[in-house]
């Protein structure tokens, strides 16, 4: 293990779900490395990966567990959920068919997972603009219907507020836990909750992403 | 462990470069160490190695040249010999032989289909479809195949197998046996060796949609870590490390996706001899060999420590060996499959409840919410009928206000009609007076009758007192009787006058009443008059529309006179004379 690495405020474990084939370990690894594989294997059942987040002089340890998005190794991944304290449902946009099961692994998430499990919608392969299936107003909907935390696009080949969304997560579940840290209006997130106003000034994507209206 | 390592050294070492001799030496010295620790074994493999030639040029391929030639009876009764040579490993240009020899795939019965099987369609082509193009380049299986001409026979075998098996169909994990099987045979044959895999090695199962016979496989596995290296097992509790993250892909892929190729070869050599065996003693060799280094690690690096087995790739004969010296009891691992069984059917159990109660709590929610629209309906429908009730009684006492209303007025009307006040008070004193004066008058009769009966009473006691003075003034008496009668005249004349004048009066009343009547009556007659008159201008109407209607009727008449005789003339003319005589007659 990496002694610099070693330190930490606080270890969140984020649970990545979602259809086979929308690009979770890619998301994964952009978070990681910030490298795209074009070819990523499939994931038998779980994978890992680590990377501590400085939020406000708190170093932030997020734990991201990568599934198997094919049904039958649902059994498998369903005994991770419970310890997850956040959630990430990822779906592809240029894919309806990974977006209509979202409800699904909600469910499932209500049904394996801790009550107050933290969860995102993220419609990944943005870069996938021409063969848009699902538009991302659907996505907020959704989120808004269900109570989830917030929607997403992000694009794991361009790096496109992959980042973003995890820095989101961190920061939402540190409020959760510790008080002192306020909501960071200044960053590039899409809140759902409508008592925070969304505000896009990241510089890099701040024209690209559309604000969830929800 | 470090002894093993040890021994291990000599015979990787002769394999490569020593003399035959040396060789065969050191292979005899494996073997019997290996058929020590196989309890199963029950042949010496000496013998067989000893028996058709001198063993100073007995090689490798010799034997396993006549294990091929008479693999059948090899296969009967020397199932023990067979073992041991695969866990020495089979030589790689025997390898697609032997594979498809072990797995008696020459005799699948669906062998014959697969091109039928291949023209079929089915749902999870797209899925492989999209997992062929992503699977990773640089992994020593594909290397081969990184072309997308040589992924065809990837994609067909895994299409093929998901159309003949459709309840397993698909399953992610599958296609590093079938890339393994790929290298060393045509796609035919690989996908015959794959259904047998499926069929008879418990790779269905482990395949199939619950997995349970892949959670059945990591307990009985972290049951073994626990009892064989319970330091290890401790450190993964901790670290919140189970052995499902590590070991789901070892099960599922027979360690091909973990394992450096050479290791992968020789593990799946004996996979296909022994079954699923092999990986548990694998596995646990592995983390063994690498307790030291994993109790160090925190679970992310333990997590690329297993994943990454790289370092076994120099010595994949000490892998095998190391997998050897594991214990492996099949009773325990019986136990712990029931236990496991007996866990998942409690589970199971309890999820079935769980799912109950929980449809139950749905189907409670349902009612209530029903029953809550159900009771806000009646509620609704009970204040509309209050609603239409009090309604109705607004429009019965608006009704009733009306008609008092229209009492009042009536009333008022009546009031106008009836005489006022001061009349009523005129008549009253009226009839006081006439009271009054019918009194007087009766106390005048009165009085006048009492001076009527005091001038007899006098008159009779002058009678007896004139009997003794008659000769005094019997004409005197005379005067006087004859003035007392006249008085009596008087008073009863006076009597009647005032008998008269009250009928006078009471005449007068009744003519004053009848004067009323007579003027009622003649304001009837006159409103009769005149409705008598209005009827007489309406009979007068009638009369004139009478009239009219006379005249009418009368040019009408004369209109059809007209037209029945211009008929008769003009039938006169074209019809026959009888003809013409009955429509007149009709016409009549």
């Amino acid at each position: 293990m990496d002694p610099q690495d070693d330190s930490f405020d606080f270890l969140f474990k984020i649970i990545l779900i979602g259809d086979s084939n929308v690009g979770k370990t890619c998301l994964v690894q952009s978070f990681k490395t910030s490298q795209f594989c074009e070819r990523q294997q499939n994931t038998i059942g779980v994978d890992f990966t680590v990377r501590t987040l400085s939020i406000e002089g708190r170093r932030v340890k997020m734990q991201v567990w990568d599934t198997a998005g094919q049904e039958r190794f649902r059994t498998i991944t369903q005994s991770y959920y419970r310890s997850a304290h956040g959630a990430m449902i990822a779906y592809d946009i240029s894919r309806r068919a990974t977006f209509d099961s979202l409800p699904r692994w909600i469910h499932e998430l209500k049904q394996f997972g801790a009550a107050n499990v933290l969860t995102a919608l993220i419609g990944n392969k943005r870069d996938l603009e021409a063969e848009r299936e699902v538009q991302f107003e659907e996505a907020c909907k959704l989120a808004e219907a269900k109570g989830l935390l917030a929607a997403v696009e992000t694009s794991a080949r361009d790096a496109w507020s992959v980042e973003e969304a995890f820095v989101m997560m961190a920061r939402r579940l540190l409020m959760q836990n510790d008080t002192s840290v306020a909501d960071d209006h200044t960053h590039a997130v899409m809140l759902r909750s409508n008592s925070h106003t969304v505000s896009l000034t990241s510089a890099s994507s701040a024209d690209e992403k559309k604000p969830c209206a929800c | 462990m470090d002894s093993l390592s040890a021994a291990s050294l000599c015979p990787s070492a002769g394999s490569q470069l020593s003399p035959d001799e040396m060789k065969l030496l050191a292979k005899l010295e494996e073997q019997n160490r290996l058929l020590e620790t196989d309890s199963k074994s029950l042949y010496s493999v000496s013998g067989v190695l000893q028996s058709p030639t001198s063993p100073k040029t007995l090689s490798e391929d010799d034997i396993w040249g006549h294990v091929i030639k008479e693999w059948d009876d090899w296969s009967k009764r020397k199932v023990g010999q067979i073992k041991v040579l695969i866990r020495r490993g089979v030589p790689a240009h025997l390898r697609p032989v032997v594979w498809q020899l072990l797995c008696d795939a020459q005799n699948v019965s669906v062998s014959q289909h697969y091109s039928d099987l291949l023209k079929s369609s089915c749902p999870a082509e797209t899925l492989i479809h999209r997992d062929l193009s992503r699977i990773l380049p640089q992994h020593q299986l594909f290397q081969k195949l990184r072309d997308a001409t040589c992924q065809e026979p990837l994609l067909n075998v895994l299409k093929a197998y998901a159309v003949l098996d459709r309840e397993i169909g698909y399953c992610q994990g599958s296609v590093f046996i079938v890339g393994l099987l790929l290298t060393q045979m045509a796609e035919e044959e690989a996908f015959c060796v794959f259904v047998r895999l499926m069929k008879d090695f418990r790779m269905r199962e482990l395949y199939r949609s619950s997995m349970v016979e892949l959670g059945c496989c990591i307990y009985q596995f972290d049951s073994m870590i626990q009892e064989q290296l319970p330091e290890l097992h401790s450190h993964f509790q901790t670290q919140g490390f189970h052995t499902s993250m590590f070991s789901s892909s070892w099960f599922l892929n027979i360690l091909l996706s973990s394992l450096p190729i050479t290791a992968a070869m020789r593990t799946f050599d004996i996979f296909m001899c022994e079954g699923l065996e092999i990986v548990f003693r694998v596995g646990l060799a592995v983390l063994h060999m690498k307790q030291t280094e994993l109790i160090k690690l925190d679970i992310e690096g333990m997590m690329n420590c297993l994943q990454n087995l790289e370092s076994w790739e120099s010595d994949p004969d000490g892998m095998i060996e190391a997998a050897y010296q594991i214990k492996y009891n099949s009773s325990r691992m019986k136990q712990l499959r029931k236990e496991y069984t007996s866990i998942k059917t409690k589970e199971l159990e309890d999820q079935e409840e769980l799912n109950g109660l929980s449809s139950e709590n749905e189907h409670l929610k349902q009612r209530l919410d029903l029953l809550e629209k159900r009771c806000s309906e009646q509620l609704v429908s009970q204040m509309k009928k209050e609603l239409e009730k009090s309604l109705r009684n607004a429009a019965r006492s608006q009704n009733t206000l009306k008609e008092m209303q229209t009492n009042t007025l009536q009333i008022e009307e009546s009031s106008s009609t009836v005489p006022d006040e001061n009349s009523v008070m005129y008549l009253q004193t009226e009839l006081i007076s006439c009271r009054l004066r019918e009194a007087e008058a009766l106390t005048g009769l009165k009085e006048l009758k009492q001076h009527i009966k005091d001038l007899v009473k006098k008159w009779q006691w002058q009678q007896v007192h004139c009997g003794g003075q008659q000769k005094v003034s019997s004409a005197q008496n005379d005067l006087q009787v004859e003035l007392l009668s006249a008085r009596l005249k008087e008073a009863l004349t006076q009597a009647a006058l005032k008998e008269s004048h009250h009928k006078l009066l009471q005449l007068q009343t009744e003519d004053k009443i009848h004067s009323d009547k007579l003027k009622r009556t003649e304001a009837h007659i006159n409103s009769q008059r005149d409705h008598l008159r209005e009827l007489t201008s309406q009979h007068q109407d009638l009369c004139s529309q009478l009239q009219q209607s006379r005249q009418q009727f009368s040019a009408l008449q004369y209109k059809i006179q007209i037209l029945s005789k211009s008929t008769t003339s003009f039938s006169q003319t074209t019809l026959k004379p009888s003809t013409s005589a009955s429509l007149e007659h009709n016409d009549t």
